[in-house]
């Protein structure tokens, strides 16, 4: 699944959810696996950067 | 071929049977075989279910009960993070370097399940540990039904590693 799920955490970074394949659809995965109240993003895996050097740092807008 | 029990799926209900002299007995439902029976054993093809408990030998030394891994999952957590592959795993969630979530599918029973884990060491370093729980501050977070997070540490320090393995227990 070439998705991702974004959101902001409660530690001032940002939490992206990766999901499996297991049967559930993205929108389901968000639903159950993001926490209850906070605001997310269904992103393209392309949006994501892949050079975590300074991962802790990111920031989502 | 082989001897035959299937269920009736005619309005008229009962059970069909089939037979010849292989020895082998197939039971079935609806026409397809979900076990069979020979002269090396059982052999289940559809999907089993045990309610109570599944005890087997397997070079133990005697049947004894078995417990299952109730979820699993490898992961890479360098670059693009990816699960290769998992079971009863939804997701998982990057919260940081070498800061994970394992979320579950379906739920534990209680969140007293055992969790093992290993993951693969930076070139030239050593010491590479899973804690569980999360890592610093706030973010200490015990086990859940839901979801379990873990944290990869290297020499003290957060890292992301290639090969993740995670497995839960219960």
């Amino acid at each position: 699944m070439n998705k991702r799920i974004v959101y902001q955490n409660d530690e001032g970074g940002i939490s992206i959810i990766v999901p499996a394949d297991c049967g559930l659809t993205i929108e389901e995965i968000a639903v159950k696996d993001v926490p209850t109240g906070k605001a997310y993003n269904i992103v393209d895996v392309s949006e994501i950067p892949t050079d975590r050097t300074f991962r802790d740092a990111w920031t989502w807008e | 071929m082989a001897s035959s029990i299937n269920a009736s799926t005619s309005g008229a209900g009962g059970v069909i049977t089939t037979a010849d002299a292989t020895g082998i007995l197939n039971i079935q439902s609806a026409g397809t075989t979900v076990a069979a029976v020979s002269s090396t054993g059982l052999a289940v093809t559809g999907t089993g279910s045990v309610s109570g408990d599944l005890s087997f030998n397997s070079g133990y030394g005697s049947a004894a009960v078995a417990y299952g891994c109730r979820a699993w999952v490898n992961f890479n957590g360098t670059g693009t993070v990816a699960i290769r592959a998992s079971g009863n795993v939804s997701s998982i969630t990057d919260n940081g370097t070498g800061d994970y979530t394992v979320n579950f599918t379906t739920a534990m029973p209680d969140a007293n399940y055992n969790i093992n884990g290993n993951n693969q060491a930076i070139a030239g370093t050593a010491n590479p540990w899973i804690v569980i729980n999360g890592y610093s501050g706030p973010t200490y977070q015990s086990p859940t039904t839901a979801a379990c997070r873990i944290f990869c540490q290297q020499n003290g320090a957060g890292y992301d590693s290639a090969f993740i393995n995670l497995s839960f227990f219960r």
